[in-house]
């Protein structure tokens, strides 16, 4: 659409790290320096993470040529041949047919990589704002409740309820004080997970113009963006954002000349996971500390400040502008019966191709790992992958078949979760990342609920002694225990689902459990108690390297001699492994590796704390 | 009237008022359904999830404290799985309570005394108190005060710091001094109860069960086979360490009760078990262990080999006895220990004990060993006898094999495995063979079923309950030989046992959850680095050369101030709430085991920067109660939460030590709060000490408020104010209401000469012209009253202590009438001048008020971030703000201290009295009262009558009733419940008490006048 001549650099925070800084000055001289009648912009987060710095040259003609992994050096060729000789350099072309890409259905994402975030006018050019202009113009707020509750929209922040129904619920909740509140519950904490902060840097007005809609639906005049203050780059693209609104009256008073009013804090997050729960999160703002309260009474009937407050997160509320220009009986033709519109996932891991992406709802967990994702880095054999971070659970491979959506991904264990999707390969040990998860849950509790609080220590303790060697058979029963029992009896999502990858990893990988306890073998080689590194002696070439990398001398030998790696001193730090350029250096585990394993393990008996007095 | 609603609790159809919660409901059927994080002063938060209970359809448990019922519910508070996850609740909550309940050295007391009780009685000077919770536990403390081997010293924790407690020596020391004060308190026989319990034995432990059985009415005879009773105290330990004079008394004492003691009726002999059987309705048997073993050696039936009983059986009973110049004891026990030292002092030139492992497994305690030795005995280790040769009459020699330790036995000692070709032979005269004694249950096998083919007693050893119906055991009969504290646990628990025969339940001891340090990590040394050292107290002991020719007793009582001295270094391991806790009232319900959840526990240091209360954050369930009565009662906020996860605690902001915090008014109510012992209060005495406590209710005497408390006495100890829930406190107190109470704890003065005193009385007034009564507000009612009658009487001016500098114009609103309400309109409460400091809780009430919504709350004329907090608004200048608050739609009242009102609030009230009602506040209960009885006293006043004041009188001439003895001409004590009972005027509350009051002295005490 636009008839200028541009070249766009995607300027989120993924790209800076990957350098796009340096590429977008380097082009800017160049083309100035040449005198070149293009334009260079920047543009959010297109989701090919994995090729970045992308640049994007848009020709006048509207065809678009996209550059993967753009350095300083191959900007002088995009420069000199593209867009001086008009001939698009082809060996660094990402092609047009792009797995990555051909895949994906781009709703919320759709201005991602394509507008300048910090530039409203672009975001109305690509029809902003018209689905607000639309609902204040033409609809009476139950009107637009009904369009979302026709488009099937469900929660994205990861439980999936029904994002009509919670709107329903703040529009008919009566405010005692007077107020009712629009809170976008932008706190993303999952490890992994980035798919708030790319939406957030690559197209704000679309989650903004979706908190203005349910507003004006559930007769709100104000508003909380939580962001957490770890994304500086989201908050700064808000604040101009908001600026921008206000200058354009989306801000404020009699919004587009309507009666509708509303104003808009951004609320910075101190970083506390627990915060993205939604009473936390109320409780955070109002400048207590972010701890989860019981339900009921629901945010909706009593919410921030006492008031009726409606809390999506930032994914839900970036559909919506499409669900009111679609209509919602169109958005419900995406995706499955019970499932609608798209899903976006942050694609991590052991995966050759990660990014932001955004599928239809219904594709399966194979094709988005192996089509878009194009599968494993080092085509090693896929073993799992985690869904919904911490508090969600891993699908194995041989679920991998299983199609995203609410209901399928419940029914294995895992959850949808807000999207992180962490890719594992057969070297990934899935007792530690069990353990892993559970470190972070643990360390995020707020320390209210004592099975939250404790119970998941205790858990975390038996991990650590199972990945330790120091596991016993009774220990997974225990777990199991402890699990069923935090699950049930703590306040917020936290604590309920904080033993869910230990439960699915149980479910899919207990033979791993049961080969750390009885065999002391960990076969990912991760744990390091159980292995122990040798050299093979006929491979060994002596060439010192080995002995010159090892922190604690253990690994030592005479040149032009077989080397030996002391198991005394050896602490398993893995720095001759990687040294080794002959493959002599081996990972050996279990009993290959000589751990001891005592037959029958005693479980040490508990004393009784009665006592006679 | 709420809505009614029909709900299902564990299968139950109720109807219940819509809005409790299930934790409402359940309380009003009667089911108990625990909880830790829940106050009922506070709005439910639901984090300890012990209240857990399942309701049909909901995704997981609900905390049934913040859980409200709604319609058709269908909830289940008692399941199995309810009750286990409440117990792994417990269970998870336990494993980070780093705290010891009650101390090592009580848990290690067989009979466990309350150690800790009575070393902080004695360490507080209140000595009769301390024998007497020791008796609760020990019957005999002046025999065992000196004869004890005190396991509960080895587990002192002081031996961290340097050297145990002597806490022997200091119940020897209460209990000799109560022998010279006296004796033991007069107790009145108790009523019978219609059961008579022959108890056969009259040693420790039978003594014990028969004062345990008459203490509760039974009708007990003791029959004894000796001559005297006492058993083995009387005839198996020697003059020198318990002499018989205090051993006689101890046993009178324990017959005081009404028992009856039948001596030399022996079993079998005298009288059968079935007859006593027939004749009794239960028996306890403490027949002790009084046979000897035998060394099973050649030569061992020679007459001058003996056995050591038998032998100190006639040392004791004064028989002549004779041993030999060279004597040799086999044995290490405290019988050997015993028969060495007494052959010393029977003639004996040598004595040498042989024992066949070493010093470390001698049971003879160490104290007694070092004692020998210094006495001159030789102790020889490591021997063993294997024949003794003899030349007719006389002993030749006693041949030994020499010993080596090998592996552990059974017992945990090692074996002692003889060293091949070791053998030698001593010369000997006499040899007293101790090696160990076993009761004769042949007596006993007359009853089928008490005891086995083997002879063994068949009973169970925690109760006593042998397999006969009826028939209980206790002591060495039971336990076989064991040190004599055992014997007194034994005959408690065989009375308790019989008791509970009698009334057709069976006894088990009561099973009650311990937390324990040492589940976890035993304190070490390292945790009392910073304690100061304080050297033991020890009693002066006869010297060797001395001692060792005489029966008399050796050691002595330690004098009052090293007993007092010595008890103030009990490091005091117990938990102060143990008897409050409720973690441990839960845990003890659901039998929950603290080390089921075994694994990180944080430990923090212990907290006593704050004067008045203790902070233990080891023992912290992070209930919040403490953070949210802060803030949400007292609008302070002195805690919050720090950190996450499991390294999350609760403390001060910032982490500052506790007392450090300015903002804490030291209300206490986070310790009321506290359910387990992590918030504590120190108790208004010397020495901090949990103890069992006697409630009295009454009013709070330090303001005008008159908030409703419970004085915790222990005997004549105040140990600490506890708030009730009722107005007009509603379980709200202040600092002056909580820790304003110590002078309960000075001495009373002793009492006057009345007749002296009305002379004395009738002089001073007869010679003074301008006579003025001074009346402390602090007095109870009836106090005030007969004092303001005799004043009255005799036409003297009278006088408030205290509010002379009151204006007078005040008195106006004493008897005002509340201004006509605006009807509908709500109520503006207004807190004039500083209400939270010198009325906090009329402060803390008007808070909670207006975040009930039943009022609105200003604060005039003062302005603190407290009273911002609280109060809608704050004007400075209280005189506008009255005139501001007059302006609202609002029914005024306005709550004032006349003491404290900033100036011109007087004039602005009077110009608007009335608009608005005035609530008068002050600083003493009944000063408001007392304020209007008041007359224009003369200038210049010759002569003061002061009833309960302390002021300075500037050279006036004084005559004073009070608690305190000053320096004035005349004084006449008052009781001290004169002040913390009686009537409260303000809040026309009648005292609880009012019964109980000694008015007949009160009114002695005033008609001197």
């Amino acid at each position: 659409m636009s008839a200028r001549a541009e070249v766009a650099v995607g300027m989120s925070s993924c790209g800076i790290a990957a350098g796009a800084r340096t590429v977008f000055e380097a082009l800017s001289t160049s083309v100035r320096s040449k005198g070149l009648p293009w334009s260079v912009v920047s543009t959010g987060c297109i989701g090919a993470c994995h090729a970045e710095p992308l640049v994007e040259v848009r020709q006048p003609d509207g065809r678009r040529f996209l550059y993967g992994n753009v350095d300083e050096a191959k900007v002088e060729s995009i420069v000199s041949g593209h867009l001086q000789a008009g001939a698009p350099v082809a060996e660094l072309l990402i092609p047009a047919d792009y797995p990555y890409l051909a895949k994906q259905r781009r709703i919320v994402l759709a201005n991602c990589g394509v507008i300048d975030p910090e530039s409203i006018d672009e975001y109305v050019a690509h029809d902003g704002y018209k689905a607000l202009r639309k609902v204040l113009n033409t609809m009476v707020p139950d009107q637009v409740v009904e369009e979302v509750k026709k488009s099937g929209l469900r929660g994205r922040g990861g439980a999936g309820f029904s994002t009509g129904m919670k709107w329903t619920f703040a529009k008919d909740s009566k405010s005692l004080t007077g107020k009712k509140f629009v809170i976008c519950n932008a706190d993303e904490g999952d490890p992994g997970a980035f798919m708030d902060r790319s939406v957030l840097e690559g197209d704000p007005h679309a989650v903004l113009e979706g908190m203005l809609i349910c507003a004006y639906a559930i007769g709100s005049d104000e508003g909380y963006m939580y962001v957490r203050a770890e994304y500086p780059l989201a908050i700064k693209r808000l604040h101009i954002a908001l600026r921008q609104m206000e200058e354009q009256g989306f801000l404020g008073k009699n919004i587009m000349g309507t009666p509708f009013s509303f104003q808009l804090h951004i609320k910075e997050g101190a970083g506390a996971f627990v915060c993205g729960e939604e009473t936390a999160l109320m409780a955070s703002i109002e400048g207590r500390r972010g701890m989860p309260r019981l339900r009921p009474p629901f945010p909706a009937a009593r919410g921030l400040w006492d008031s009726p407050s409606n809390i999506n997160n930032v994914e839900t509320y970036a559909n919506v502008p499409s669900v009111i220009r679609m209509g919602g009986a169109e958005y419900a033709k995406i995706g499955t019966e019970k499932s609608k519109g798209t899903k976006v996932f942050a694609l991590a891991g052991k995966i050759k191709r990660g990014g932001m992406i955004e599928v239809p709802m219904g594709i399966s967990l194979r094709e988005v790992i192996f089509d878009i994702g194009g599968g494993i880095i080092g085509d090693k054999q896929f073993k799992a992958v985690q869904m919904g971070g911490p508090s969600g659970g891993c699908v194995p491979e041989k679920l991998a078949d299983v199609l995203v959506d609410y209901d399928s991904l419940t029914a294995t264990g895992a959850i949808m979760g807000s999207g992180g999707m962490v890719v594992m390969d057969e070297s990934t040990c899935m007792v530690d990342v069990a353990r892993y998860f559970l470190t972070f849950i643990q360390s995020e509790s707020c320390g209210k609920c004592t099975f939250c609080r404790i119970g998941t220590k205790r858990m975390l303790e038996i991990l650590t002694r199972i990945t330790e060697g120091k596991g016993e058979e009774k220990d997974i029963a225990e777990l199991e225990e402890l699990a069923a029992r935090i699950k049930v009896s703590s306040l917020c999502g936290l604590g309920q689902t904080a033993p869910n990858p230990v439960l699915t990893t149980l479910r899919y990988f207990r033979s791993e459990y049961d080969d750390h306890i009885r065999n002391h073998r960990c076969a990912a080689r991760k744990c390091k108690a159980l292995i122990r590194y040798h050299v093979l002696p006929d491979a060994c070439t002596g060439c010192m390297l080995c002995a010159r990398v090892c922190p604690t001398k253990a690994a030592h030998g005479e040149r032009k001699k077989a080397h030996v790696i002391d198991q005394e001193t050896c602490i398993q730090c893995g720095l001759c492994f990687e040294a080794c350029r002959f493959d002599a250096i081996e990972i050996r585990t279990g009993r290959e590796a000589g751990l001891a394993i005592s037959a029958a393990r005693m479980t040490p008996g508990t004393s009784s704390g009665g006592s006679h007095a | 009237m709420p809505d009614m609603i029909d709900i299902t609790l564990d299968g139950r159809p109720l109807k219940v008022a819509s809005g409790s919660t299930i934790l409402d409901v359940a309380e009003s059927q009667g089911i108990r359904i625990p909880t830790l994080c829940h106050d009922s002063r506070l709005e439910p938060y639901a984090s300890c999830w012990v209240c857990l209970v399942q309701v049909e359809k909901a995704k997981g448990f609900v905390p049934a404290c913040s859980t409200r019922v709604t319609p058709g519910m269908v909830i289940t508070s008692g399941s199995s799985e309810v009750r286990g996850a409440r117990r792994m609740a417990l269970e998870l909550i336990l494993s980070n309570h780093y705290g010891d309940c009650k101390a090592p050295c009580t848990l290690t007391c067989p009979s466990n005394i309350d150690i800790q009780g009575y070393l902080g009685l004695v360490a507080n000077g209140k000595f009769s108190e301390a024998v007497e919770l020791i008796r609760r536990d020990n019957p005999m403390p002046a025999v065992i005060g000196r004869i004890c081997p005190r396991p509960c010293e080895g587990k002192c924790r002081r031996n961290l710091v340097e050297e145990p407690l002597n806490i022997n020596g200091i119940k020897r020391f209460v209990a000799d001094l109560e022998a010279q004060s006296g004796g033991m308190k007069k107790r009145p026989v108790p009523a019978p109860n219609g059961k008579k319990v022959a108890v056969v034995g009259g040693g420790p432990a039978g003594l014990a069960a028969a004062w345990y059985l008459s203490e509760k009415g039974v009708k007990v005879t003791v029959l004894e086979a000796m001559g005297k009773a006492g058993g083995m105290l009387r005839y198996g330990i020697p003059d020198y360490r318990l002499p018989p004079a205090v051993l006689d008394t101890a046993i009178s004492q324990m017959l005081s009760l009404g028992a009856e003691l039948r001596t030399g009726v022996t079993l079998g002999r005298d009288v059968t078990l079935e007859k006593l059987r027939a004749e009794y309705d239960a028996v306890v048997l403490a027949i002790g262990a009084w046979k000897s073993r035998g060394l099973r050696i050649p030569g061992e039936n020679h007459p001058s080999v003996l056995s050591g009983i038998d032998f100190l059986r006639d040392v004791n009973e004064g028989r002549p006895v004779k041993v030999g110049d060279v004597v040799a004891i086999i044995g290490g026990g405290n019988t050997a220990m015993d028969a060495a030292r007494c052959s010393l002092r029977h003639g004996a030139s040598t004595v040498t004990m042989y024992y066949r492992r070493t010093r470390e497994e001698m049971p003879a305690s160490d104290a007694e060993i070092e004692e020998a030795l210094e006495e001159g005995i030789d102790i020889q280790y490591l021997a063993a006898p294997v024949s003794i040769q003899a030349e007719g009459d006389a002993l030749k020699g006693l041949t030994l094999l020499k010993m080596a330790l090998g592996e552990p036995d059974a017992s945990g000692r090692r074996r002692p495995v003889p060293v091949e070709g070791s053998e030698y032979t001593v010369p000997v005269d006499t040899i007293i063979c101790a090696v160990g004694q076993y009761p004769d249950t042949k007596l006993l096998s007359a009853l089928p079923g008490l005891v086995d083919e083997k002879g063994n007693l068949l009973a169970d050893m925690d109760t006593g309950r042998s397999e006969v119906p009826g028939v209980f055991a206790a002591g060495d009969l039971l336990t076989g030989t064991d040190i004599a504290i055992r014997a007194v646990a034994g005959g408690k628990h065989a009375a308790r046992a019989a008791l509970a025969y009698l009334e057709g339940r069976t006894y088990s001891r009561p099973k009650e959850f311990l937390s324990r340090k040492s589940d976890f990590r035993e304190p070490t040394t390292a945790d009392f680095e910073t304690t100061p050292h304080a050297p033991r107290a020890h009693p002066t002991v006869m010297e060797p050369e001395r001692r060792k020719r005489t029966f008399a007793e050796i050691e002595s009582t330690l004098t009052m101030a090293a007993a007092q001295a010595e008890a103030a270094r009990c490091l005091e391991c117990g938990c102060q709430d143990v008897r409050d806790c409720a973690l441990k009232m839960h845990a003890t319900e659901y039998e929950a085991v603290a080390t089921r959840y075994n694994g990180e526990t944080t430990v923090h240091p212990v907290d006593e920067s704050h004067p008045f209360i203790s902070r233990d954050p080891s023992k912290c369930v992070l209930c919040a109660r403490c953070v949210r009565v802060c803030l949400d009662v007292q609008a302070i906020g002195v805690f919050g939460y720090i950190n996450r996860g499991f390294t999350s605690v609760v403390a001060p902001s910032f982490g500052v030590p506790f007392g450090e915090d300015t903002s804490c008014i030291s209300c206490g109510q986070c310790v009321s709060a506290c359910p387990v012992g992590a918030l504590t209060e120190k108790l208004p005495a010397r020495k901090n000490v949990p103890l069992p406590e006697t409630a009295v209710e009454g009013t709070c005497t330090r303001c005008s408020v008159g908030c409703a408390i419970e004085y915790r006495w222990h005997g004549s100890l105040f140990t600490r104010i506890v708030e009730r829930n009722g107005p007009p406190n509603f379980s709200k107190l202040c600092k002056n209401g909580k820790f304003g109470h110590e002078f309960l704890n000075d001495p009373l003065p002793p009492a006057a000469d009345l007749e002296k005193a009305r002379a004395a009385v009738s002089a001073a007034l007869a010679g003074a012209k301008r006579p003025v009564m001074r009346i402390s507000p602090y007095l109870g009612g009836e106090a005030i009253d007969a004092f303001l009658q005799a004043a009255a009487k005799r036409g003297i001016p009278v006088r408030a202590a205290g509010l002379e500098k009151v204006d007078a114009r005040w008195s106006k609103f004493l008897s005002q009438e509340p201004a006509a309400a605006k009807k509908g309109a709500r109520e503006l409460l207004v807190l004039i001048g500083d209400i939270g400091g010198t009325n906090n809780v009329a402060f803390t009430e008007a808070y909670r008020q207006r975040r009930a919504g039943s009022a609105e709350l200003w604060v005039l004329g003062h302005d603190d971030e407290v009273a911002r907090r609280a109060a809608k608004r704050v004007i400075p200048d209280a005189a506008q703000g009255i005139s501001e608050a007059l302006k609202t739609d609002a029914a005024v009242i306005a709550c004032v201290n006349p003491q404290t009102a900033p100036a011109g609030v007087l004039e602005a009230l009077l110009a608007s009295a009335d608009k608005l009602q005035v609530r008068l506040y002050w600083g003493s209960r009944n000063a408001g009262y007392l304020f209007a009885k008041q007359a224009a006293a003369a200038a210049a006043p010759d002569l003061y009558l002061d009833v309960g004041v302390e002021e300075p009188t500037n050279g006036v001439r004084r005559l004073a009733w009070g608690k305190k003895r000053g320096d004035e001409e005349l004084f006449i004590p008052l009781s001290r419940e004169h002040w913390i009972l009686g009537r409260s005027h303000p809040t026309g509350l009648p005292s609880v008490e009012h019964g109980k009051l000694d008015l007949k002295a009160l009114q002695e005490a005033a008609s001197l006048i």
